[in-house]
Parts: C-alpha cells; sequence; structure tokens
C-alpha cells in the first residue's frame, strides 16, 4: 500500500515534462505509431465504407460476369494430414470457377498417396510431386508453371478458409486494374489450444486483420502472406515468380512493388491459420521470418532506398517504416534501457510498473479497435484477457527473438544455413547473391 | 513283329500284342476306328491334323477312348501346343518305346472304375481330368499358348470346355483342390484376365487421367537451384542449340547436382492438352475389346497339378451312388428336367405357340454369389436342388424347370400373361436371395431373372 502512495507522490511530483522525457521512446514511436495514427486512420477508413461498398459490389459483378479460372496453388511438404481439409474447404467455396493445384514438395509422408486419390477422385485437378525436395519457392514456382488462371491464389495446406474467401481477395482485383497482389485476412485457428496460441491469436489480429487495412490504405502495404494471397497472374510472370526463401512472400511483394504494381489487403478474405502452440517452435519460426528482414531488405532490395527508374514513395516508405519500427527501434530500445539504468537508475521501480501500465492501456485501446472492426468479436471476446500478457510477449519474447535473429543474420548470414531451404538452393543463392 | 495294314495314308500298325493307328493326314483319319486300337501315332507336321485328332478322342464320353494314348512323330518345329498334349516324341521306328507306354497307361485304365454319370459337368471335367492324371502317372502341368484363352493350356482339360469357357478350368482345379482331389504343386505364373471375357491377351497402356486418350508425351522436370525455377524440359531446351537455358533468369545451366536437378517428370495428353503425374494404366481386351482400369483385370496364379491319394481313390472306386443320383439329380423334382429335355419341351412349345401365341414364357434366372466357390460341390448340388425346387414352387405344374448349376436355372412358363410375369419375376427374386442367404455362410448373393416371351419364329437363347 505504501508503495503505491509512493507510485502516484512520484508521478505527481515528477510533472508531464519528465515524464515525455522518460517515456519519449513509447510515446513517440509506439503510441503515436500503433495507437494514435492506426485510430485516426481507421475512423477514415470507417467513413470511406459507403462509398467502399458501392464500388465492392460493382467490382464483385465485374468479377461475375468475367468469371475468370483462378488457380489455387498449395505448395507443401509433409502436408498431407491437411490436404483434406484444406480441399473440402475449397469445395465449399462460393467462387468455384477454380482449378485446384497441389505440389508436393518431396515429402515423407502420406501426402503423395492422399494427392494422388484426391486428384484420380477429381477434388483437385493436379497434383505434382518431386522426389528430391526443392524448397518452397521452386514448388510454388511449379505449381505457377502449370496454373491456367487469370489470377493465382497462393494458399498454405494448413488453412481453411471463409466461404466467400476467395470471392473476396479477388475482388480488389476489379477495383483497381493497376493491383498486382493482394493479401488475405490471416486469422488463428487453433487460438484455443495454448497461451502461446492465444497470444499470437491477438498478434495476428493486430498486425495483420488492423495493422494492414491501415498500411494498406496509406500505401506501405509490405507482405502479402504466403497463407493467403491472390496474384495477378501476368504480374506474376513480369516479375519471374518466386525466388528462394525464407520470406519469399516479403520477397515477392517487395518485387511487385518495385515493378509497378499496388499491392492491397483485403480485410474481408478470410483463412484461418494452424499456428505453432509451444513458445520453443514459435521461437524457431520468427527467427526464421525476423531474418528475412535483413535478407531482403537491408540486402537484395537495398535499391528500394536508392532513386532508380521504379523508384515508389509507397515502396520507400514500407521500406523505411519497416526497417525503423523493427531493426532500428529495435537497437534503440537496448540504448534506451541503458539510458533508463544509468539516469533513473534510483527511480528504477517506479518506472517499471508506469512502463508495463502504459504498454498495457495502449494494448487494451489497440483490442478495442480489433473489436469494432473484427467480424468474429464475439468469439475474440476471450483474448480480452491475455491483453496484459501481450506487453511481455512483444516487448521480450519477440524482440529477443528479433534481436538473434537479426544478429545472426547480419553477421553470419544464417538464413543460407536454415534448413527450411535444401542445402542445394541456400548455397546457389548465398554465391549469386539472392 | 511288325505288320503294317496301310489303306489311303492311314495305317494300323501291329506290334506285339498292340495296333496302332497311324495317321499322316487329316481326311485319312477314322474317328469310328479308335475305339478298336491301342494307340494313335500321328505323323503329320499338320497342327490341324493333331487338333482334330485330340479334340476328337479327348472330347469323347467313352472313358476308353478319352484316355487313349496319343503319340506324335518327331518334327522340326512341331509346336509345343501339340508336343505337351501327346503321350511322347516318337519316330517311326520306336514302336518298343511306344508298345511300352501304351501297356503302361492301359495298365492305369484298367483300373479305373468307369463313371458314366456326373453330378455336374464341371465335375466331369475333374473326374475326367483325374483319370487322365492318374493313368498318365504325372502332374497336370499347364503350358504357354500364344491360342488359348488363358495364354496357358492344360493338356487333357483345356480341351473338355470350349474357347469361351477356358475360365472354368480354373475353377475347376480350385474345386478339386478344395474337395481334397488335387494338389497345388510349384506356382508357375500368375496370369490376368479380362474381367468380361477371361482373355488374358490385351495391350496395357498408359492413359490420360482425364480424357483416356493415348497421345502422351512425358518429360522431366528441371529446377533450376539459383532462381527456384522449375518446369518441364521444354522450358529450359533451345530451338538451336543444345543448351538448356533457364526461361526466368537466362542462365546456363551446366551441371546436374549443381546447377539443376530433375526432381520428376510430368505427363502431357496431346489429345486433351492436361497435365498430370499419375497416368491411368488401362488395357484393351484383344478378345473383347473392352477398355478398362488395369485394377479390374483377374488374377489368377497358374500352377502345377497333382493328384492326392484321395484323388487316386475315386478314380479307382468311383462316386458314391448319392451324389450323382440321388442329390445330384434334377429327375427328383416333377417338374424339374435335364437340360436336353427341358430343350426339346421348349421346341414342342415353339410350335405350340404358332396357334397360342404371347401366353408361354422362358425365363432364365442366374444367381451370382462368391461366396459359392467356397463350398463343396456336395454342398453345390444340393443347393442347386433346393433352388430348382424352390424354383419350381413358384410355377404351376405344367410349368417346366431345368437346373444347369447352382447358378443357372431355366423355365417355362405357359398360360401366363406379362402382369403375372412381372410378379413372379419379383417373387423368384427375392425368395431365392433369401434361400441362398440362408444356405450358404456370408452370402452376398444376387438373383437375376430374364423373362421373354416365346415365340414359334423366334430363337430362344440360353
Amino acid at each position: 500500500m505504501d508503495f503505491i502512495i509512493e507510485f502516484f507522490k512520484y508521478w505527481n511530483y515528477v510533472g508531464l515534462g519528465k515524464m515525455i522525457r522518460i517515456f519519449w521512446y513509447f510515446i513517440f514511436f509506439e503510441f503515436g505509431r500503433y495507437v494514435l495514427l492506426e485510430f485516426w486512420v481507421l475512423f477514415v477508413y470507417w467513413l470511406g465504407r459507403k462509398r467502399r461498398a458501392k464500388e465492392w459490389e460493382a467490382a464483385r459483378q465485374a468479377l461475375y460476369n468475367e468469371m475468370p479460372l483462378i488457380s489455387l496453388i498449395a505448395p507443401g511438404k509433409n502436408e498431407g494430414k491437411n490436404i483434406f481439409k484444406l480441399v473440402k474447404s475449397l469445395n465449399e467455396q462460393t467462387y468455384q470457377n477454380v482449378e485446384v493445384i497441389i505440389v508436393d514438395d518431396g515429402s515423407d509422408d502420406e501426402t503423395p498417396i492422399i494427392g494422388r486419390n484426391l486428384e484420380k477422385n477429381g477434388l483437385i485437378d493436379l497434383f505434382i510431386r518431386n522426389d528430391m525436395r526443392g524448397g518452397k519457392a521452386s514448388a510454388a514456382n511449379l505449381a505457377w508453371r502449370y496454373s491456367r488462371g487469370k489470377f493465382l491464389l497462393h494458399l498454405d495446406a494448413d488453412c481453411s478458409f471463409d466461404r466467400t474467401a476467395v470471392e473476396n481477395i479477388i475482388i480488389p482485383f476489379y477495383l483497381d486494374p493497376e493491383i498486382g497482389g493482394v493479401g488475405g485476412n490471416v486469422k488463428v485457428r487453433n487460438g484455443d489450444v495454448s497461451l502461446c496460441a492465444r497470444l499470437q491469436s491477438i498478434e495476428y489480429l493486430k498486425s495483420i486483420s488492423v495493422g494492414r487495412i491501415v498500411t494498406s490504405y496509406l500505401g506501405i502495404y509490405r507482405i502479402i502472406s504466403g497463407a493467403f494471397g491472390a496474384f495477378r497472374m501476368d504480374a506474376l510472370k513480369k516479375i519471374g515468380v518466386w525466388d528462394i526463401g525464407p520470406g519469399l512472400d516479403g520477397d515477392i511483394t517487395v518485387k511487385l512493388r518495385k515493378s509497378g504494381y499496388k499491392i492491397h489487403f483485403e480485410p474481408k478474405a478470410i483463412c484461418l491459420t494452424a499456428v505453432p502452440t509451444k513458445f520453443k517452435v514459435l521461437w524457431k519460426q520468427r527467427l526464421r521470418w525476423s531474418r528475412s528482414l535483413v535478407r531482403f531488405r537491408l540486402r537484395k532490395h537495398l535499391d528500394v532506398f536508392l532513386p532508380h527508374k521504379n523508384w515508389r514513395w509507397g515502396t520507400f516508405l514500407g521500406f523505411v517504416e519497416n526497417v525503423f519500427y523493427n531493426f532500428v527501434l529495435d537497437i534503440k530500445w537496448y540504448i534506451y534501457i541503458i539510458d533508463m539504468m544509468i539516469n533513473f537508475s534510483s527511480w528504477i521501480w517506479f518506472l517499471i510498473p508506469m512502463n508495463l501500465a502504459l504498454y498495457m492501456v495502449a494494448g487494451f485501446m489497440q483490442q478495442l479497435s480489433l473489436s469494432l472492426w473484427s467480424e468474429r468479436s464475439e468469439d475474440e471476446r476471450v483474448l480480452w484477457w491475455y491483453v496484459p500478457l501481450m506487453v511481455f510477449y512483444v516487448a521480450f519474447f519477440l524482440r529477443f527473438c528479433r534481436t538473434l535473429a537479426y544478429f545472426k543474420e547480419f553477421f553470419w548470414k544464417a538464413s543460407y544455413r536454415d534448413p527450411w531451404n535444401p542445402q542445394k538452393s541456400s548455397y546457389q543463392a548465398l554465391k549469386n547473391g539472392y | 513283329m511288325l505288320a503294317i495294314n496301310k489303306i489311303n495314308k492311314q495305317a494300323l500298325i501291329e506290334y506285339e500284342d498292340f495296333l496302332f493307328m497311324y495317321v499322316e493326314e487329316e481326311e485319312a483319319f477314322d474317328s469310328e476306328k479308335i475305339f478298336y486300337v491301342d494307340a494313335i501315332i500321328i505323323n503329320s507336321s499338320e497342327t490341324s491334323l493333331f487338333e482334330k485328332v485330340l479334340r476328337v478322342t479327348r472330347t469323347h464320353y467313352d472313358a476308353e477312348i478319352y484316355l487313349k494314348p496319343i503319340f506324335c512323330v518327331q518334327y522340326e518345329g512341331l509346336p509345343l501346343q501339340v508336343i505337351e498334349r501327346c503321350d511322347g516324341l516318337t519316330d517311326v521306328t520306336q514302336y518298343q518305346k511306344i508298345a511300352r507306354t501304351t501297356r503302361e497307361i492301359k495298365q492305369h485304365i484298367d483300373k479305373l472304375f468307369l463313371q458314366q454319370k456326373f453330378p455336374s459337368n464341371e465335375f466331369g471335367v475333374l473326374y475326367k481330368m483325374m483319370q487322365y492324371l492318374y493313368t498318365r502317372n504325372h502332374d497336370l502341368e499347364p503350358f504357354v499358348d500364344r491360342h488359348a484363352r488363358l495364354s496357358y493350356t492344360y493338356p487333357f482339360v483345356s480341351l473338355q470346355l470350349e474357347d469361351e469357357e477356358q475360365n472354368k478350368i480354373l475353377e475347376i482345379l480350385k474345386q478339386g483342390v478344395r474337395d481334397g482331389f488335387l494338389r497345388e504343386e510349384k506356382m508357375l505364373d500368375k496370369i490376368h484376365v479380362c474381367d468380361t471375357c477371361h482373355s488374358a491377351h490385351h495391350n496395357i497402356r498408359e492413359t490420360c487421367l482425364h480424357c483416356n486418350g493415348i497421345d502422351l508425351k512425358v518429360q522431366d522436370l528441371i529446377h533450376h537451384f539459383q532462381c527456384a525455377y522449375i518446369g518441364p524440359e521444354t522450358d529450359f531446351m533451345q530451338e538451336y542449340t543444345d543448351d538448356l537455358i533457364c526461361p526466368k533468369c537466362q542462365k546456363i545451366l551446366r551441371h546436374i547436382g549443381v546447377d539443376y536437378d530433375k526432381p520428376s517428370h510430368i505427363f502431357n495428353c496431346n489429345t486433351c492438352s492436361e497435365h498430370f503425374q499419375n497416368p491411368v494404366f488401362t488395357y484393351n481386351c484383344v478378345d473383347c475389346g473392352k477398355v478398362s482400369d488395369i485394377r479390374h483385370l483377374q488374377e489368377h496364379l497358374i500352377k502345377k497339378i497333382s493328384l492326392t491319394a484321395k484323388g487316386k481313390q475315386l478314380v479307382l472306386s468311383g462316386l458314391p451312388k448319392k451324389n450323382y443320383e440321388s442329390q445330384g439329380s434334377n429327375k427328383e423334382i416333377t417338374g424339374v428336367y435335364e437340360l436336353s429335355v427341358f430343350k426339346n419341351i421348349l421346341q414342342q412349345e415353339k410350335a405350340r405357340t404358332r396357334f397360342n401365341p404371347g401366353r408361354t414364357f422362358f425365363g432364365k434366372v442366374t444367381v451370382v454369389d462368391a461366396q459359392l466357390n467356397s463350398i463343396s460341390w456336395k454342398e453345390k448340388m444340393v443347393l442347386r436342388d433346393e433352388l430348382a425346387g424352390e424354383l419350381k414352387s413358384y410355377l404351376k405344374d405344367y410349368d417346366k424347370v431345368t437346373a444347369v448349376s447352382a447358378g443357372e436355372f431355366y423355365f417355362l412358363k405357359l398360360e401366363s400373361t406379362e402382369e403375372k410375369i412381372a410378379k413372379l419375376e419379383e417373387l423368384i427374386v427375392f425368395n431365392l436371395e433369401a434361400l441362398v442367404k440362408s444356405n450358404v455362410k456370408d452370402s452376398q448373393v444376387v438373383v437375376s431373372v430374364e423373362i421373354q416371351a416365346v415365340f414359334h419364329d423366334q430363337t430362344v437363347e440360353f
């Protein structure tokens, strides 16, 4: 009790000016970017809802008037247990002029048997198996090679889809002919399995469902998720389809942007995915994802920061935002902590609770915006209980993981040794600077 | 002592105490004299002559004739299907050898119980074959024969059945093994026969998964490591050089395993332009023209067969009387006739319909059940008679029935109408199915009935 009284007395004494000095990092970068900016953009977005609804209906009519063939491709390894569920989900779609192509990238489970049976029974259009694993990019490229649709949807085999997902992810192409790729709204299906999965449910809602509305609106949307992304077939041909990963979904999005195509996020195109349920598995996944920031943003596509004929403000700002918030501020955070330890060491026990409280308040405000935007807000109500834990998840777990990944990639190019890709491909990618 | 009486290229040769028929030309073969000779020697390179002699003798109803030793004089190029079915190769000077073999066979024939009646045609074939094996004192070893429907010919047995019935041989042999008369020895081969006509002659080919087209092209898939492009070999091939160039990054692929690999292959159908990796293997039956998935081919094992002690005992002592009279006879039930009698009655009825058309009906009842294969001959005969009796019970006293086997019945329904016939059809199907199910364990029986009106100017097919 004494501590609480002392705590309030301290912050009353400190005053607003000094408080801003202490929490400048949070106030300017985190609260400003993830709360104020997002609220403002979402408000403007909400204001335009009627106009968008009209345009959407016209685009939908255009889609159904044309009824183009859409190629749904699902490259993967050892996805046998997921394929049938995926196919079932695709057969339920409202848009039915589709072809389904599944590529098995050297699986050693029952995938070939299941895939061939599905093909034989006419449930999918083409099943291709590579006896030797070539990596995700080559599997996706193989599926693309045999796709005949006007649009191509890249799916992860462990995903399932709302009945209108395919229709909704294609409609944006009819809203704006300059759109080359559309990202779907990926949500967590197995959020109730563990704490780890619950926290990712909130994270996905924040960073994808709402975060990408904002970045897409601002024109700096940078990753079409590999789990559910749509592309114009001619655009894919122009940019030379997928290069070696990991992080190939972010890479292909940048390639599209660099070629002058617009990228759009469609919140109504909903896909559910299974996320890691254990922190150890999640840690490995995030190491892989984070390494791609250094490999692709700071190495392969560094020319985005330099003037050239295809230079675009949106691409540039998207890169700046991505690198600044994920890379620069990540390093800056450690400097900030050291600054606190040195200059405010005697008051550290008042600083930490206040810092946590501020992050929690911001977290609840974000959760409020999620509830207002989500079409499943009833189901997601339980997530409110886990919002306080997000502070620790984001500030420590994800940050430490990210830092380690950047460090290892920056100095040792660790992504080229990742078993996620076969060594033969990684070796060539490293040798040729991919 | 050797004496040759040669008349029109057919000679009767006396050697020791034997009389051999010596045949050189088809026209000269006198089938009526077979009974009086001890063996036949064929001296010809004409396969048709052998076929004729073999068919005439081996299909005869009299055991003295169908078990008659037949020898052939050796010619270069004499087909295997002739050699394997004779009792020995010889030349015209080896009468001593022929006499010895003939004596041995005759001694065995003398010990046989010469059974005349059999519970069914199939059992008759089995019984004759066992007699043959006993008298020849060797195993039944089928041989490859490109002219045979099963692609294998069984000496003696194959001649007992028509070409389209050759598949029954396998069933007859299996039944003989199940009943303990025969024993399966070494497995010689596996054959796959058409599920419609039981022919083993078919052309197997890869066909398109989508349109069943046969114009397919298969290509390797090439994966270029550096840029992750993967596609069929033609994507990389150049018009004027042998270089493989990646269509995505324009690099030359120099070294397999270093620059690229071939992880798989893909088929392209030139008929429908679809792509797939796993074509459907279909067969085209040469005999009936059926095209179907090879999974529908029926697999059979071709084995060498020997006679067991029980089999020997059977041919020496004959069938117990009840097996072929009490239980196996159609005459036990009033109105159920032998097939030959039934056919005569049918002819009479056809003549009668000239004056009374549209009131006589001919019906065929087929009972199909895989489980019937697992029951013995005896049980089959009992079931056949029960089913015949059941069938007769739905008919009037003056209607006629014949039972060919436990799976095949015919009936003549007199003085009836289309309406009554339709009801009768339902009744037969329902009750016969129920009867089989109650008699045969795990039965999946399907009874079908085909009924047609009989007219004097139309043929009735069995």
